[in-house]
């Protein structure tokens, strides 16, 4: 059960805006400012159980004030205000039972409450899920509660089971540590010499469980001090600083909780264009009319329906993705209780006949491109049981215990995997003969890497005598000792290739600016993906002939290269492939061409350290055609391009 | 204070001039730092505040740190 409750805390948000929306259209600008307010410092506050509390409480409130307004009508204001303070309250039960689950302390009160609260007011599922739980996954001390709680809500609780409960609500549960945000009552962070004196007197003993950057990060809380303190000890400390905000980091995790939310209102079902048959986890998010904000986290069941919980007179598009073998599309939503996508299945035979590959023609047998070389790639994990991917091994780095490296939940490093040694009778990737190691440095829910991870798998790579290091990721933030790292590579004469970044700033993200890195920008072709598809996005005015310049690459100084990067048909999970746009996919193209050249360049071979790399970086030049309508910080050296 | 009260957040600490060897564990110790792990020459990922590690560094000039930032996998609608 606690699997179900991992995602981003970014749902919490968009559901802060939803509600936002469905409220505030009908109604009077103070209002909306009111509701303006509280989103805005929940956000700031890390969207905590008090704050979620509070913004439920206002939406609760709603009904009260249309009322009193002339302007304003009950009937119109009542039902997504109500709708929403149901979703708020189901969210918070929830949470509150996934921190159950997954072994955090919860006080026996707030497990009565949410038990009951779900067997009364929860969906179907909900009642179902409760009901069927099994003792295992709860805390010895809640499972008692749960069983009361079911006698409550479904019969006639007897005298005797009344009293039990109130026994078991006076149990004390042991105390662990949890979670708090410590900030000033303003919700900012806390002055030096305040943060020195509450904090000094702190044990600074440490090895009750670290938080890790990305916690702090996803939870949105900045420069807020997040700390470990025993429930007790927090209630003291809040007595003692009473200009101080001390509450629990509650998190909420909502992302596959979606599909069984509010009664849909809208349901979609998705279909095989050819076969009509129905299309099992495919992704559906809708893109709401005004914000034009992204609502997703849907997925077909095995009936190929999706259910979504919106008025369908607030969507205004729908993006549909498979998770393999299918092109995405994204298109106008017309008002109806059911709609419709047909996807079209992706080509076959995908990777010979892919319009990228022949820029990567190399001298010498396609089928050796690569031989002889090691490349190391540092990404989410590949899909190890994929058949038309062989990697020699790889490792996940210690963030990451039990995550093993031949798994992939993104997706993302197999789609990198398949474009750079992926190989099968109709597939083929740029050094298909090349050695591949694997690097996993993201967990299952989040798609960032930790700097602490990639130095560690960067100087691995580089202890193990990697040649080429590919990079399908970046960040805005510096990093020193990631850059040393790389030095370091780039030193004992290993290539590095990044990629430019996905946001379209004429700027290029880190560590992919660094002089020491390949720089890689991307770049599409008309016409070779369908026009309803989300490829179609990328499309810029920056054209050459049938090439464009993606609209989302970045550009700048630290671009060296540029290479196709849309609607890159690649390696999906679970043994198929799947269509992506981005820089990540340009990346690779790269380093797999800097591997071909390297396996056959016997030149090249003889160097060693810097001068390596810099032969290596001049023969790619070569390969590259200055485009002249493109800007030099958008190519660097030239583009990969036919 | 109780036991098991824990405060900081992820930091990279490690020699400032990494062809020098200087024993970082030791210096965390000396001000009560756990090191979560090691990542070779000296690089070290701890826990810990910042305003410690800025005396520690004070009193150690051959140390930096930095927080243990965040890259982003790059690929669109992924």
């Amino acid at each position: 059960m606690a699997d179900a409750y991992e995602a981003s805390v970014s749902a919490v948000d968009e559901l802060a805006q939803e509600v936002q929306e469905s409220v505030a259209a009908p109604i009077a600008a103070s209002l909306r400012e009111g509701i303006s307010t509280l989103l805005r410092e929940t956000r700031r506050r890390g969207l905590s159980g008090a704050s979620l509390h509070r913004l439920r409480d206002e939406v609760l409130a709603l009904p009260a004030i249309a009322e009193d307004s002339d302007v304003l009508s009950g009937q119109v204001l009542r039902p997504p205000a109500l709708a929403a303070a149901w979703s708020l309250d189901r969210r918070l039960h929830l949470a509150v039972l996934g921190r159950a689950a997954s072994g955090h302390h919860i006080s026996a009160s707030a497990a009565h409450s949410a038990l009951t609260w779900m067997l009364a007011n929860g969906t179907e599922d909900d009642k179902e899920k409760v009901a069927d739980l099994s003792p295992d996954t709860l805390p010895d001390a809640v499972e008692p509660l749960r069983v009361l709680a079911i006698r409550e809500v479904t019969a006639e609780t007897t005298k005797e089971e009344g009293e039990k409960t109130r026994d078991l609500l006076t149990v004390s549960f042991p105390e662990e540590p949890e979670r708090y945000l410590v900030a000033s009552q303003k919700g900012g962070p806390l002055k030096p010499d305040t943060r020195e004196e509450l904090f000094s007197g702190l044990d600074m003993w440490a090895g009750t469980g670290a938080i890790t950057a990305q916690e702090v990060r996803k939870a949105g809380v900045g420069e807020l001090d997040v700390v470990w303190l025993r429930p007790s000890t927090a209630e003291r400390l809040r007595e003692l600083n009473r200009e101080l905000l001390i509450e629990p980091d509650v998190q909420f995790y909502l992302q596959s909780l979606e599909s069984s939310e509010l009664p849909a209102q809208v349901e979609v079902l998705v279909r095989d264009q050819e076969t009509r048959k129905p299309v099992e986890r495919a992704s559906v998010t809708a893109l709401l009319r005004k914000s034009l904000r992204a609502h997703g986290g849907y997925h077909t069941r095995a009936d190929g329906l999706a259910s979504l919980p919106l008025g369908n007179e607030r969507i205004a598009s729908l993006r549909v993705a498979a998770p393999s073998g299918y092109w995405d599309r994204h298109l106008e939503y017309s008002a109806g209780k059911r709609f419709i996508v047909d996807l079209r299945p992706l080509p076959k035979p995908t990777g010979f006949s892919a319009w990228w590959r022949g820029v990567f023609a190399h001298e010498g047998s396609d089928h050796h491109q690569g031989q002889g070389v090691l490349v190391v790639l540092i990404d989410s994990g590949v899909d190890g049981s994929h058949p038309h991917l062989k990697a020699e091994g790889g490792w996940s780095s210690r963030d990451l215990e039990n995550k093993p490296w031949y798994e992939d939940d993104h997706g993302h490093g197999t789609h990198c995997a398949g474009i750079l040694v992926g190989q099968s009778e109709s597939f083929r990737g740029i050094a298909s003969g090349a050695k591949l190691w694997v690097a996993r440095v993201m967990a299952s829910s989040q798609a960032a890497a930790s700097a602490a991870s990639l130095v560690e798998s960067i100087r691995r790579a580089t202890d193990m005598g990697a040649h080429v290091i590919n990079l399908s990721l970046g960040g805005w933030e510096q990093s020193t000792i990631l850059k040393l790292a790389i030095e370091r590579a780039v030193d004992r004469g290993i290539l590095v290739v990044a990629a430019a970044g996905n946001q379209g700033r004429s700027r290029v993200c880190f560590p992919a600016h660094l002089q020491d890195v390949i720089g890689v920008s991307a770049f599409g072709q008309f016409n070779t993906y369908p026009t309803d598809s989300s490829h179609q996005e990328s499309e810029s005015g920056a054209i050459d002939g049938p090439f464009f310049f993606s609209r989302y690459s970045n550009s700048g100084p630290g671009v060296d290269f540029c290479a196709p990067g849309v609607a890159i048909i690649s390696a999906a999970p679970g043994g198929g492939y799947v269509a992506r746009d981005g820089t990540s996919m340009a990346a690779p193209m790269v380093a797999g061409a800097a591997a071909a050249i390297l396996s056959s360049d016997s030149e090249v071979q003889r160097l060693s350290g810097r001068s390596r790399v810099a032969a290596l970086r001049a023969r790619l030049a070569k390969k590259c055609k200055t485009v002249q309508t493109w800007e030099r910080g958008q190519q660097g050296e030239g583009a990969f391009r036919p | 204070m109780p036991d098991g009260t824990f405060v900081g957040r992820r930091f990279l600490v490690y020699p400032r001039d990494q062809q020098k060897r200087v024993n970082v564990r030791r210096l965390l110790a000396g001000y009560g730092i756990k090191v979560l792990y090691d990542l070779g020459d000296d690089i070290v990922v701890a826990v810990a505040t910042e305003d410690v590690l800025r005396r520690l560094k004070r009193n150690n000039p051959a140390i930096s740190f930095e927080a243990d930032r965040q890259f982003e996998l790059l690929a669109e609608h992924a």
